[in-house]
């Protein structure tokens, strides 16, 4: 046994691993508490170099001085839990990313700003009706519905059509629990059904149902890669095959029943510390031209229909929507309506 | 009281604290409300069961299989390739589920789901880590059992059973460390087990994601350690296992060898390598790869950090050289539960890239560890204990003890152990995605996972050639440490 040799390699790996950290600790951003600094909190896929953030992030410095310090959040649907574990000193100014869903929990346990006026001030609004509400600002929005490819399956166009033997084995649905897609499909059979015929449906469905994936994303690539399928998913997830891959064969399917919508909202909490940088920044969501990044990065549509201009996005006409506002009375009921959804699927 | 049982009581207390402190750390600040039995708990732990059974016997069926295979490879390779072979053999189980999940389904042009996805994916993973465990049993143990019985004419089949018969213990200790593992098992019951399959990791995520109840994620998080911790009781009995090896060349044993076997636990390697071909054979190289090189330094950082938190962990375990019972205890061990480890180290607090990248190996260390001290390192321990007595007979401190009969014969198993452990790192993108809240901390896995959520799949499994040579850099450099610290001896 060489000691000698044994500590030198520890060191060496120790080493490494310093040197590997060196960066982190020369040019570690500590979250200063300045007036030049905003603290937002958001998820991961928007701060990524792929995502809307770090482009808004340079714009918003180069025009207001304001660095903007992303607080990363992970998955979406932990914004409100993160924002409850954080320390007094470390909360941020700012959230984006809420959804209708979790905007119910943000208002119960923490007080926020009003600036949902700020979506007035847009002159040709895209929202639709019900969207708009509480004291968050909405900047984007995106209808769901089920996705396919032209000539591999016939599109649906009603809930009751998805019980069709065609569709055995075809439907890459998400679930509740775990994803706010899946909630929406849940909420979007209950709403349109009524409760007790929704679980009765949902019983007939489970033949139609290939695969009941725990998020988008993992829901997604299942689809990529299991033709020939449908998923549950964005009016918009089309233009990203037809912008990024050339492709124009991805569709999405018109039902006859009105199509819940998904809203992205962004809110500044009391706690804030530069709450009017915070409101500039929620101002700053709905410029034309940060409207369009949000478009093409996100893949979802602009509140702001300036934006849609010179781009392939298209917001689809003859279609209903479902108020955003609605589904709030039924998220209250959330584990009732999950529970009865798990007798069905357990 | 001794000076050498202070220390040795400390370094295990501080094991302890390490490992536990996640659940008393939560319920200090979480508010402990909601309701206290969900309906649907006994479906959960029946589905969960039903799959961990299944698939760990099955692992185990083929596993053997694939054991009596690589006997036939024993004495005609070089050290070096049948190292690379075992590589090849454990890769799938380290690679991300998701593009385990996404690469086969896309080579089968099908996705399995349900029961059978569960237990085809399980299987799939770590048929080659059965086969390569099983594989050193066989040349650790049964070697001159099976000289003595080729000297007696034995029949090979009779050798054979006679041989699964005297290693029933090990293979009852395999199967109880592979359905513990599936049990508890969360990224493969969440993406292809549906809701009957999902786990009850998925169960407790539920709890905290969905309803937002900590006080339910912890208490189902306890039954589920306490359940595990009183079924490891029954199945070790006090003096189950026979952990006497016997050193020998490897020649008679390879008489028994199955030569096609090898080809099962191979089987996945060749699937994920062809679903890679065709999911990347005609994609350009994307934009996103200019930024390639932080998400390697971050994969780097969280595999070493991971891995040498694994090793301090272990040392300090083996300094201890606890009781037998205590032992018994952390063999029974499970982790408290992935979400409930990851939020008590979220309320750490801390701020920065460098704090981040701690908590993210912290937190995996601690996930890793029981599954790890189980895989190899009580067995390792168990055969030192007589050694550990006699050299205790004799008037020597227990630092000597340690440095000259602890410490050389653990090095080897504890540096394997840490370069599992980094790899396994290397690959997790669930918990650096719960703990990294700076931008600039990204690491391939994460990486891959936000290209994901991002449309841009095809993308996503580029990143896994990077993934695989840096898994493979961080294995083979924790496995320098037993090099160098052996060098000596073998000199």
């Amino acid at each position: 046994m060489n000691i000698r040799f044994f500590f030198i390699y520890l060191f060496g790996l120790v080493l490494a691993l310093g040197v590997l950290f060196f960066p982190y600790f020369m040019f570690d951003k500590q979250p200063l508490r300045d007036k030049n600094s905003l603290r937002v909190m958001t998820y991961s896929s928007f701060i990524q170099k792929w995502g809307a953030g770090p482009e808004i992030a340079r714009r918003f410095k180069e025009e207001t001085g304001l660095d903007i310090q992303w607080i990363n959040a992970g998955n979406a649907g932990l914004l409100i839990e993160r924002l409850k574990f954080k320390r007094e000193s470390d909360q941020p100014d700012m959230v984006v990313g809420l959804d209708q869903f979790s905007i119910n929990e943000a208002r119960r346990f923490f007080e926020w700003h009003d600036v949902h006026l700020i979506n007035d001030e847009i002159e040709e609004s895209l929202l639709p009706e019900g969207g708009h509400f509480f004291d968050f600002v909405a900047y984007d929005w995106g209808p769901l519905t089920f996705i396919y490819k032209e000539g591999e399956v016939d599109p649906p166009h009603s809930l009751l059509d998805l019980l069709e033997p065609k569709y055995r084995d075809h439907l890459i649905l998400q679930d509740p629990r775990m994803s706010s897609p899946g909630l929406q499909f849940l909420l979007w059979v209950v709403v349109t059904l009524g409760q007790e015929k929704a679980f009765d449906y949902l019983e007939k469905l489970k033949p139609s149902i290939k695969v009941m994936s725990p998020s988008w994303s993992s829901s997604y690539s299942i689809f990529k890669l299991q033709q020939p399928t449908l998923v549950f998913s964005y009016f918009a997830s089309p233009f990203f095959h037809q912008i990024e891959e050339n492709d124009t064969s991805y569709k999405a399917s018109r039902f006859s029943e009105p199509h819940p919508v998904q809203v992205e909202y962004a809110g500044v909490p009391k706690f804030c510390q530069n709450c009017d940088g915070a409101k500039k920044f929620a101002r700053f969501l709905l410029r034309t031209d940060i409207q369009k990044i949000l478009m093409t990065k996100n893949y979802m549509f602009p509140v702001d229909a300036q934006a849609l201009v010179g781009s392939p996005f298209k917001v689809p006409k003859d279609v209903k929507y479902l108020k955003p506002i609605e589904s709030l009375s039924l998220i209250k009921k959330k584990r009732d309506l999950v529970n009865l959804w798990k007798k069905a699927f357990y | 009281m001794e000076k050498s049982f202070l220390l040795r009581s400390l370094s295990f207390a501080l094991v302890l604290l390490a490992l536990f402190f996640p659940v008393p750390f939560l319920l200090a600040h979480m508010s402990m409300d909601g309701p206290w039995f969900d309906p649907f708990l006994g479906t959960v732990v029946w589905g969960a069961f039903l799959q961990g059974f299944a698939s760990a016997l099955i692992s185990l069926l083929l596993g053997v299989l694939g054991a009596f295979g690589l006997l036939s490879l024993g004495q005609k390779r070089s050290r070096r390739q049948l190292a690379l072979f075992y590589g090849m053999l454990i890769l799938p189980g380290f690679v991300p589920p998701i593009i385990v999940v996404a690469l086969v389904s896309k080579m089968f042009g099908f996705l399995p789901l349900g029961l059978f996805g569960v237990v085809f994916f399980h299987v799939l993973m770590n048929l080659g880590l059965v086969s390569v465990v099983f594989h050193r049993i066989l040349l650790k143990k049964t070697n001159l059992w099976v000289r003595d019985a080729l000297v007696a004419n034995v029949k090979k089949i009779k050798i054979i059973s006679g041989l699964m018969s005297a290693l029933r213990f090990d293979l009852a200790w395999l199967f109880f460390y592979f359905f513990v593992l599936y049990f508890f098992s969360f990224s493969i019951p969440f993406l292809v087990g549906g809701s009957q399959f999902g786990g009850v990791e998925v169960f407790i995520y539920e709890k905290v994601m969905f309803f937002g109840q900590w006080g339910e994620a912890i208490y189902y998080s306890m039954i589920f350690f306490l359940s595990m911790l009183g079924l490891s009781s029954l199945l070790v009995g006090r003096d189950n296992i026979d952990f006497k090896p016997l050193r020998s060349n490897t020649f008679f044993i390879e008489a028994v060898a199955i030569p096609w076997g090898w080809v099962v636990p191979v089987l996945p390697f060749f699937l994920i390598i062809g679903g890679l071909v065709l999911s990347t054979s005609q994609i350009p190289m994307p934009s996103v790869f200019s930024a390639l090189s932080l998400s390697i330094r971050g994969s780097l950082i969280v595999a070493l950090l991971t891995g040498l938190g694994t090793f301090t962990l272990l040392t300090l375990v083996a300094f201890s050289f606890c009781s037998d019972r205590w032992s018994r205890f952390l063999l029974a061990m499970v982790h408290p539960g992935w979400v409930v480890v990851g939020f008590a180290f979220l309320l750490l607090g801390g701020v920065g890239q460098v704090s981040d990248f701690l908590k993210i190996g912290s937190a995996l260390t601690i996930l890793y560890f029981p599954f790890l001290f189980r895989l190899a390192f009580y067995e390792n321990l168990q055969h030192l204990r007589q050694q550990v007595l006699v050299a205790r007979s004799f008037p020597v401190s227990w630092l000597k003890i340690f440095s000259q009969v602890l410490w050389p014969q653990c090095l080897s198993v504890m540096a394997l152990l840490s370069g599992i452990a980094a790899v396994w790192a290397c690959g997790d993108f669930a918990m650096t995605g719960l703990l990294s809240q700076s931008t600039e901390v990204s690491t391939l896995a994460s990486d891959m996972k936000g290209l994901l959520a991002n449309y841009r799949i095809e993308q996503s499994l580029l990143y896994l050639w990077p993934l695989v040579v840096v898994s493979a850099l961080v294995f083979f450099l924790f496995q320098g440490l037993a090099y160098v610290g052996s060098k000596k001896t073998s000199s």
